[in-house]
């Protein structure tokens, strides 16, 4: 039986998403505005806010995994930001880590909590999944809020040490408080994370997570072992949002157990989901929207989340897909005609 | 005659007060073909399930293998299926967003061993095993007639297609064994006689298969044996042509019991 249905093959690897090229050429052009849009353009308060978009590209890319790739509910996804701002707020404050030795134990740590997180809570699904990780996030921002020992409590931590890097022939230079550098920063961090996904997305476990979300029973016949590849999505979105914590607790120089509610995880999910659950560029896309679209309706503050929710609603009505998703396809696969 | 490569002891399963299966016992033997018959209910899907770790069974033993026994109680199906037992559906279960190559590229699963840092590297190792394993997807999709389809959304495929589609999902893993859920309902004749040809090519081939149907006109004419399933009990087994004049079969399927 071994092999003998390797059989001749056709041309190999013609196998590639169709519009490729397309597709490539829109994230060359993305990222070659985003290089020289400070210089055209420098103007330190609206680079501020895309550097904000920019961390919510970086966290919805993470949730992405878990939620899109693989179809697990998670809502209490700011509890991995906040566990990755904490680590390297603490690393730096206590042990004087500077960011760049920082950064990856901080993305361990929440990737890790992810991972234990997992162990248990994986074994429900649906609705009960969703209620264990609403609860998680939660209980992460209670414990940072009364750890006050450590945490600082509802104070938080103050003078986290800015990112520094030495340029040869000019020395060091310190990040500070300026807007440009922080800018660069995350673009880099958003374009690699970007670049992982796609490949994430594309290789013999990304296809495993996508089983799963489409059909757990038929994925586990194919040889998935589910719960291991749950958990594994799920340390490594965990891990994502780490990073993420580490570069925003960098560039605020200060962090509050408030930037880490349950709102925020209800609008990284709202990036996903009207991105379109799965499709890394959907997903770039829906967080650039929903990141600046608070500024850009800044006149109109108390309506803010009232547009913000009426976006969804007309999303879900129309196209509850998102933006860039599959369409709804499910209903195509063939149920019943055979059934007895 | 030789050991059998799947061997059923005294299997019992009940849903509440549903008696699904009640001492049920067999085995199957390396290249044969067997079909697994019985009326609506007589708990051959559940008999599968249990087979491949979708379910647990109050009682039995379930032994798999050519050299070794494994015992099969208590292992899950994504572990089943390394030992070379793989499985289709009754009620086909595809990939709602998947291609058809990406289907039979999930099926290898199995036989490839990249992880997520050789894929994030892009290294040469994963580059060269995805090839491999595309390649070998493109194999088993024209075996089984569906490489002009190969990039189309599975969801798309007329329905035969998409049970041909399961079939190569299953048969990519490399099977010693193959337990197809009514592979033919649905299909029309000319559509039934190609997967007969088919299932015998694979056959040839060194597979063995344990076929469900309840159409006997199928099974029968492919079947070296066939095992009647009757209320959750076997009520014979033995050469399709005997079991075919076996009053008790004829009872069963006329439900005058
Ligand atoms: N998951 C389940 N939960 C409860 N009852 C079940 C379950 N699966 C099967 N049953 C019951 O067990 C009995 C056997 O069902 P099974 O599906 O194995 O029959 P079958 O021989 O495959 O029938 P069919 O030809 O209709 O497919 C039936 O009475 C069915 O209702
Ligand atoms: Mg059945």
């Amino acid at each position: 039986m071994r092999s003998e249905h390797t059989t001749t093959s056709r041309t190999q690897s013609q196998f590639r998403i169709p519009h490729s090229a397309f597709r490539i050429s829109g994230w060359a052009g993305g990222c070659a505005l985003a290089l020289v849009f400070p210089l055209i353009h420098p103007h330190p308060y609206h680079l501020d806010v895309l550097t904000t978009a920019g961390v919510y590209v970086i966290l919805a890319l993470g949730l992405n995994v878990v939620v899109g790739f693989t179809g697990l509910l998670h809502l209490g996804y700011a509890a991995f930001f906040a566990i990755g701002a904490y680590t390297y707020g603490l690393l730096n404050l206590r042990l004087g880590w500077p960011f760049w030795v920082g950064l990856g134990p901080a993305a361990m740590a929440a990737g890790l909590s992810g991972v234990l997180l997992g162990i248990p809570a994986l074994r429900v699904r649906g609705d009960y999944l969703a209620i264990v990780t609403l609860g998680f996030g939660e209980i992460v921002r209670i414990a940072v809020t009364n750890l006050e020992p450590w945490t600082g409590g509802p104070n938080g931590l103050l003078g986290i040490a800015h990112p520094a890097v030495w340029i040869p022939g000019s020395g060091v230079y310190a990040f500070g408080v300026e807007s440009m550098p922080y800018y660069y920063l995350v673009l880099a961090v958003a374009v690699s994370v970007t670049m992982v996904c796609v490949r994430m997305g594309r290789s013999r476990v990304g296809r495993a997570w996508a089983a799963i979300r489409d059909d757990e029973l038929a994925a586990s016949c194919c040889g998935i072992d589910t719960f291991q590849l749950k958990v594994l999505a799920q340390g490594v979105g965990a891990a994502i949002a780490g990073l993420a914590g580490a570069i925003f607790a960098a560039k605020q120089g200060t962090i509050t157990p408030d930037s880490f509610d349950f709102i925020l995880s209800v609008m990284i999910l709202a990036m996903v989901v009207l991105g379109g659950l799965g499709s890394v560029r959907g997903v770039v896309v829906g967080a650039l929207v929903l990141g600046t679209l608070p500024e850009l309706l800044r006149g109109f503050e108390q309506y803010r989340m009232l547009a913000f929710g009426a976006i969804m609603i007309l999303m879900m009505r129309w196209r509850p897909q998102g933006i860039f998703g599959h369409p709804p396809s499910s209903s195509g696969v063939s149920h019943g005609r055979a059934a007895a | 005659m030789a050991a059998p490569l799947l061997e059923i002891r005294h299997l019992a399963k009940r849903f509440g007060g549903v008696t699904a299966l009640h001492d049920v016992s067999l085995a199957v033997f390396p290249h044969e073909i067997v079909g697994l018959i019985g009326p609506n209910g007589a708990g051959k899907t559940t008999l599968f399930n249990c087979a491949t770790g979708v379910l647990p069974p109050e009682a039995g033993e379930i032994w798999f293998g050519r050299g070794t026994k494994e015992s099969l109680i208590g292992r899950a199906p994504h572990q089943v299926i390394q030992y070379g037992l793989a499985r289709t559906f009754q009620n086909i279960r595809l990939f709602a967003t998947m291609t058809v190559v990406e289907h039979v590229l999930v099926g290898g699963y199995v036989r490839t061993h990249t992880g997520l840092v050789g894929a994030i590297l892009n290294s040469p190792e994963a580059r060269r095993e995805e090839r491999w394993a595309f390649d070998r997807a493109m194999g088993l999709l024209e075996l089984v007639g569906l490489a002009p389809q190969a990039d189309q959304a599975a969801a798309e495929l007329p329905f035969g297609l998409q049970r041909r589609l399961e079939l190569a999902r299953a048969l990519v893993s490399e099977p010693e064994l193959l337990l197809l859920d009514e592979p033919a309902a649905g299909l029309n004749p000319t559509e039934k006689q190609e997967l007969l040809a088919l299932l015998q090519r694979l056959r040839a081939q060194g597979l063995t298969l344990l076929l469900i149907d309840h159409d006997m006109q199928f099974v029968m004419p492919v079947s070296d044996r066939v095992i009647v399933l009757d209320d959750g009990r076997k009520i014979t087994e033995g050469r399709p042509a005997d079991v075919q004049n076996d009053p008790r079969v004829i009872e069963a399927y006329l439900g005058t019991s």
